[in-house]
Protein backbone atom coordinates (compact mmCIF):
# COMPACT_ATOMS: atom_id res chain seq x y z
CA UNK A 1 0.00 0.00 0.00
CA UNK A 2 2.88 1.85 0.70
CA UNK A 3 4.41 2.16 -2.37
CA UNK A 4 1.43 2.83 -4.40
CA UNK A 5 1.30 6.26 -1.97
CA UNK A 6 4.78 6.98 -2.45
CA UNK A 7 4.12 6.21 -6.50
CA UNK A 8 1.48 8.41 -6.25
CA UNK A 9 3.44 11.28 -4.69
CA UNK A 10 5.99 10.92 -7.49
CA UNK A 11 3.32 11.19 -10.26
CA UNK A 12 2.40 14.52 -8.29
CA UNK A 13 5.44 15.95 -8.58
CA UNK A 14 6.45 15.22 -12.41
CA UNK A 15 2.98 16.29 -13.13
CA UNK A 16 3.54 19.61 -11.30
CA UNK A 17 7.07 19.89 -12.80
CA UNK A 18 5.60 19.48 -16.11
CA UNK A 19 2.71 22.01 -15.92
CA UNK A 20 5.08 24.60 -14.34
CA UNK A 21 6.39 27.38 -16.83
CA UNK A 22 9.51 28.47 -16.89
CA UNK A 23 10.86 30.55 -14.23
CA UNK A 24 12.94 33.75 -14.60
CA UNK A 25 15.35 35.08 -17.67
CA UNK A 26 18.41 33.44 -19.04
CA UNK A 27 21.32 34.67 -17.38
CA UNK A 28 23.79 36.47 -19.40
CA UNK A 29 27.62 35.31 -19.66
CA UNK A 30 28.51 37.46 -16.42
CA UNK A 31 27.73 40.21 -14.25
CA UNK A 32 29.21 42.51 -16.27
CA UNK A 33 27.09 42.42 -19.69
CA UNK A 34 24.50 44.27 -17.54
CA UNK A 35 24.15 48.06 -17.27
CA UNK A 36 25.12 47.93 -13.50
CA UNK A 37 27.20 45.34 -12.11
CA UNK A 38 29.16 44.97 -8.70
CA UNK A 39 31.22 41.70 -7.50
CA UNK A 40 30.38 41.34 -3.35
CA UNK A 41 31.77 38.42 -1.69
CA UNK A 42 32.38 36.06 -5.03
CA UNK A 43 28.85 37.09 -5.55
CA UNK A 44 27.84 39.14 -9.01
CA UNK A 45 25.22 41.26 -8.76
CA UNK A 46 24.00 42.84 -12.54
CA UNK A 47 21.28 44.81 -13.09
CA UNK A 48 19.52 46.95 -15.50
CA UNK A 49 16.49 48.82 -15.12
CA UNK A 50 13.93 48.48 -18.23
CA UNK A 51 13.16 51.20 -20.07
CA UNK A 52 9.62 52.09 -20.54
CA UNK A 53 9.46 50.90 -23.90
CA UNK A 54 11.30 47.47 -22.99
CA UNK A 55 9.05 46.78 -20.82
CA UNK A 56 6.12 47.13 -22.99
CA UNK A 57 7.89 44.93 -25.69
CA UNK A 58 8.90 42.17 -22.72
CA UNK A 59 5.43 41.97 -20.97
CA UNK A 60 1.79 41.76 -21.79
CA UNK A 61 0.24 42.61 -18.63
CA UNK A 62 1.12 46.84 -18.39
CA UNK A 63 3.83 46.99 -15.84
CA UNK A 64 4.38 50.49 -16.73
CA UNK A 65 1.13 51.33 -15.22
CA UNK A 66 2.34 50.29 -11.69
CA UNK A 67 6.06 49.75 -11.41
CA UNK A 68 9.37 50.07 -12.07
CA UNK A 69 10.89 46.76 -13.66
CA UNK A 70 14.78 45.76 -13.36
CA UNK A 71 16.21 42.62 -14.19
CA UNK A 72 18.38 41.42 -11.83
CA UNK A 73 21.49 38.45 -12.59
CA UNK A 74 22.90 36.77 -9.33
CA UNK A 75 26.03 34.88 -9.68
CA UNK A 76 27.16 32.21 -6.85
CA UNK A 77 30.13 32.35 -5.74
CA UNK A 78 32.16 29.04 -6.57
CA UNK A 79 31.02 26.11 -4.38
CA UNK A 80 28.70 28.68 -1.97
CA UNK A 81 25.02 28.25 -3.24
CA UNK A 82 23.18 31.63 -2.63
CA UNK A 83 19.62 32.09 -0.85
CA UNK A 84 17.52 34.62 -2.81
CA UNK A 85 15.17 36.47 -1.58
CA UNK A 86 13.36 39.41 -2.98
CA UNK A 87 12.79 40.53 0.82
CA UNK A 88 16.62 41.41 0.07
CA UNK A 89 16.26 43.52 -2.74
CA UNK A 90 15.31 47.42 -1.97
CA UNK A 91 15.42 50.45 -5.05
CA UNK A 92 15.74 53.71 -3.90
CA UNK A 93 15.62 57.28 -5.65
CA UNK A 94 18.77 58.81 -4.46
CA UNK A 95 19.02 62.10 -2.76
CA UNK A 96 15.42 61.46 -1.43
CA UNK A 97 13.16 59.62 0.75
CA UNK A 98 11.31 57.17 -1.93
CA UNK A 99 11.99 53.57 -1.81
CA UNK A 100 10.29 50.45 -2.15
CA UNK A 101 11.16 46.78 -1.80
CA UNK A 102 9.63 44.35 -4.56
CA UNK A 103 6.18 43.57 -4.77
CA UNK A 104 5.04 39.76 -5.83
CA UNK A 105 3.84 38.58 -8.86
CA UNK A 106 -0.02 38.57 -7.42
CA UNK A 107 -0.13 42.19 -5.72
CA UNK A 108 1.53 43.67 -8.86
CA UNK A 109 -1.48 41.72 -10.75
CA UNK A 110 -4.31 42.88 -8.87
CA UNK A 111 -2.66 46.56 -8.56
CA UNK A 112 -2.87 46.38 -12.09
CA UNK A 113 -6.62 44.61 -12.52
CA UNK A 114 -8.18 47.09 -10.47
CA UNK A 115 -6.02 49.97 -12.27
CA UNK A 116 -7.68 48.41 -15.55
CA UNK A 117 -11.57 48.34 -14.26
CA UNK A 118 -11.35 52.29 -12.95
CA UNK A 119 -10.35 53.48 -16.19
CA UNK A 120 -13.16 54.96 -18.24
CA UNK A 121 -13.90 54.69 -21.28
CA UNK A 122 -14.43 58.38 -22.62
CA UNK A 123 -15.08 59.14 -26.02
CA UNK A 124 -15.82 62.52 -27.52
CA UNK A 125 -17.36 62.99 -31.17
CA UNK A 126 -18.62 65.59 -32.65
CA UNK A 127 -22.36 65.89 -33.40
CA UNK A 128 -23.85 68.07 -35.97
CA UNK A 129 -28.38 68.29 -35.92
CA UNK A 130 -30.20 69.11 -38.58
CA UNK A 131 -34.47 69.87 -38.21
CA UNK A 132 -37.23 71.12 -39.70
CA UNK A 133 -38.96 74.00 -37.57
CA UNK A 134 -42.75 74.53 -37.79
CA UNK A 135 -44.19 77.64 -38.74
CA UNK A 136 -45.00 80.20 -36.07
CA UNK A 137 -47.64 82.70 -35.58
CA UNK A 138 -46.70 86.45 -36.06
CA UNK A 139 -48.87 88.41 -33.31
CA UNK A 140 -47.73 91.42 -35.12
CA UNK A 141 -48.91 90.63 -38.24
CA UNK A 142 -51.41 87.87 -37.93
CA UNK A 143 -49.71 85.43 -39.99
CA UNK A 144 -47.97 82.44 -40.31
CA UNK A 145 -44.14 82.55 -40.77
CA UNK A 146 -42.61 79.85 -43.31
CA UNK A 147 -40.35 77.87 -41.03
CA UNK A 148 -37.55 76.45 -42.13
CA UNK A 149 -34.58 74.16 -41.55
CA UNK A 150 -32.50 74.75 -38.44
CA UNK A 151 -29.28 73.28 -37.70
CA UNK A 152 -26.98 73.12 -34.64
CA UNK A 153 -23.71 71.85 -33.65
CA UNK A 154 -22.07 70.26 -30.08
CA UNK A 155 -19.96 67.42 -28.74
CA UNK A 156 -21.35 64.26 -27.82
CA UNK A 157 -19.60 62.75 -24.61
CA UNK A 158 -19.96 59.32 -24.20
CA UNK A 159 -18.67 56.81 -21.18
CA UNK A 160 -18.56 53.55 -20.77
CA UNK A 161 -18.88 50.99 -23.00
CA UNK A 162 -20.15 47.33 -23.55
CA UNK A 163 -18.30 44.02 -22.40
CA UNK A 164 -14.95 43.81 -19.91
CA UNK A 165 -12.21 46.38 -20.14
CA UNK A 166 -8.87 44.89 -21.00
CA UNK A 167 -7.17 42.91 -17.77
CA UNK A 168 -9.94 43.52 -15.36
CA UNK A 169 -11.48 40.55 -15.10
CA UNK A 170 -10.61 37.58 -12.79
CA UNK A 171 -9.15 35.76 -15.55
CA UNK A 172 -7.08 38.44 -16.78
CA UNK A 173 -5.38 39.13 -13.38
CA UNK A 174 -4.89 35.19 -13.17
CA UNK A 175 -2.94 35.28 -17.07
CA UNK A 176 -0.59 38.42 -15.41
CA UNK A 177 0.50 37.15 -12.17
CA UNK A 178 1.16 33.81 -14.51
CA UNK A 179 3.64 35.88 -16.82
CA UNK A 180 5.08 38.33 -13.92
CA UNK A 181 5.64 35.35 -11.55
CA UNK A 182 7.20 32.92 -14.43
CA UNK A 183 9.20 36.18 -15.63
CA UNK A 184 9.97 37.15 -12.01
CA UNK A 185 13.56 36.33 -10.50
CA UNK A 186 13.74 33.09 -8.84
CA UNK A 187 13.90 32.88 -5.32
CA UNK A 188 15.41 29.81 -3.46
CA UNK A 189 18.47 28.58 -3.04
CA UNK A 190 20.49 28.67 -6.28
CA UNK A 191 24.02 27.11 -7.30
CA UNK A 192 24.50 28.36 -10.48
CA UNK A 193 23.46 31.69 -12.18
CA UNK A 194 19.54 33.10 -11.88
CA UNK A 195 18.52 36.17 -13.40
CA UNK A 196 15.03 37.89 -13.88
CA UNK A 197 12.49 40.46 -13.55
CA UNK A 198 11.67 42.32 -9.91
CA UNK A 199 8.74 44.68 -9.79
CA UNK A 200 8.81 47.73 -7.74
CA UNK A 201 5.77 49.66 -6.61
CA UNK A 202 7.28 52.92 -7.11
CA UNK A 203 6.51 55.47 -9.46
CA UNK A 204 8.60 56.21 -12.85
CA UNK A 205 10.25 59.48 -12.97
CA UNK A 206 11.70 60.69 -15.71
CA UNK A 207 15.52 61.90 -14.71
CA UNK A 208 15.58 60.39 -11.16
CA UNK A 209 18.61 58.24 -10.24
CA UNK A 210 17.66 55.72 -8.70
CA UNK A 211 20.31 52.69 -6.89
CA UNK A 212 19.67 48.53 -5.74
CA UNK A 213 20.62 47.71 -2.52
CA UNK A 214 20.77 44.26 -2.21
CA UNK A 215 21.87 42.42 1.53
CA UNK A 216 23.94 39.95 1.19
CA UNK A 217 25.40 38.24 4.05
CA UNK A 218 24.56 40.80 6.27
CA UNK A 219 26.05 43.59 4.90
CA UNK A 220 24.59 46.36 2.39
CA UNK A 221 25.76 46.45 -1.13
CA UNK A 222 24.42 49.22 -3.04
CA UNK A 223 24.40 49.08 -7.11
CA UNK A 224 23.77 52.76 -8.95
CA UNK A 225 21.90 52.39 -11.48
CA UNK A 226 22.64 54.59 -15.07
CA UNK A 227 19.40 56.64 -16.15
CA UNK B 1 -3.47 36.29 -31.33
CA UNK B 2 -2.09 37.31 -35.04
CA UNK B 3 0.30 34.53 -36.15
CA UNK B 4 2.65 35.26 -39.52
CA UNK B 5 5.40 32.30 -40.01
CA UNK B 6 8.18 31.62 -42.55
CA UNK B 7 7.69 29.12 -44.36
CA UNK B 8 4.08 29.51 -44.50
CA UNK B 9 2.89 25.89 -44.55
CA UNK B 10 4.34 25.35 -40.65
CA UNK B 11 2.79 23.40 -38.32
CA UNK B 12 1.39 25.42 -35.40
CA UNK B 13 0.71 23.56 -32.21
CA UNK B 14 -1.02 25.40 -29.33
CA UNK B 15 0.22 23.75 -25.54
CA UNK B 16 1.28 20.37 -27.94
CA UNK B 17 -1.93 20.11 -29.66
CA UNK B 18 -2.22 20.80 -33.72
CA UNK B 19 -3.60 23.68 -34.38
CA UNK B 20 -3.05 23.80 -38.53
CA UNK B 21 -0.58 25.44 -40.49
CA UNK B 22 0.00 29.27 -40.52
CA UNK B 23 -1.14 30.16 -43.35
CA UNK B 24 -4.76 28.99 -42.29
CA UNK B 25 -3.92 30.32 -39.21
CA UNK B 26 -3.65 34.21 -39.72
CA UNK B 27 -5.69 35.23 -36.67
CA UNK B 28 -6.04 32.55 -33.37
CA UNK B 29 -8.79 33.87 -30.89
CA UNK B 30 -7.67 32.10 -27.69
CA UNK B 31 -9.26 32.59 -24.23
CA UNK B 32 -7.26 34.80 -21.42
CA UNK B 33 -4.29 31.74 -20.49
CA UNK B 34 -0.62 31.34 -20.80
CA UNK B 35 -0.15 28.60 -23.44
CA UNK B 36 3.28 27.09 -25.54
CA UNK B 37 3.34 28.33 -29.19
CA UNK B 38 5.03 25.95 -31.24
CA UNK B 39 6.05 26.57 -34.82
CA UNK B 40 7.62 23.48 -37.10
CA UNK B 41 8.24 22.73 -40.58
CA UNK B 42 10.54 19.94 -42.33
CA UNK B 43 14.06 20.42 -42.28
CA UNK B 44 13.73 23.76 -40.52
CA UNK B 45 14.52 24.62 -36.56
CA UNK B 46 11.67 24.80 -34.41
CA UNK B 47 10.24 28.02 -33.13
CA UNK B 48 8.47 27.96 -29.36
CA UNK B 49 7.35 31.20 -27.36
CA UNK B 50 5.15 31.11 -24.09
CA UNK B 51 2.68 33.41 -25.30
CA UNK B 52 0.04 35.18 -22.66
CA UNK B 53 -3.10 35.80 -23.73
CA UNK B 54 -5.86 38.75 -22.15
CA UNK B 55 -8.88 39.66 -23.03
CA UNK B 56 -9.46 42.68 -24.98
CA UNK B 57 -5.74 42.05 -26.54
CA UNK B 58 -4.46 41.32 -29.49
CA UNK B 59 -0.66 40.08 -29.74
CA UNK B 60 0.97 39.75 -32.88
CA UNK B 61 3.85 37.15 -33.44
CA UNK B 62 6.07 36.49 -36.10
CA UNK B 63 7.62 33.10 -36.58
CA UNK B 64 10.36 32.59 -39.07
CA UNK B 65 11.88 29.63 -38.79
CA UNK B 66 15.30 28.23 -39.69
CA UNK B 67 18.78 28.67 -38.16
CA UNK B 68 18.43 32.32 -37.90
CA UNK B 69 15.42 32.14 -35.67
CA UNK B 70 13.90 35.33 -34.66
CA UNK B 71 10.54 36.64 -33.26
CA UNK B 72 8.99 39.74 -32.68
CA UNK B 73 6.10 40.00 -30.03
CA UNK B 74 4.02 43.56 -30.03
CA UNK B 75 0.97 44.31 -28.27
Amino acid sequence: MSWKIGWAAVAVCVASLATAGPKGTVPRSSADRYAAHTVWDGVGIGVVVLSSERARKEFVSDVNRCCVVAEVALYPATDKALNVSLNDFVLRVKSSETSAKPASAGVIAARLQKKAGSDRDITVSPSVGVGYENAGYDPVTGTRGGGGMTRSAGVMVGIGGSGPKPASTDRDRAVMETELSEKGLPEGAAAAPVSGYVYFPIARKKNASLQLEYVLNGNKVVVALPQ
Amino acid sequence: MKLSADPKLAEVYIDGAYAGTADRLKSIWLDPGAYELTVSAADRESFHQRVYVRSGKSLKITAKLGSDATSKEKL
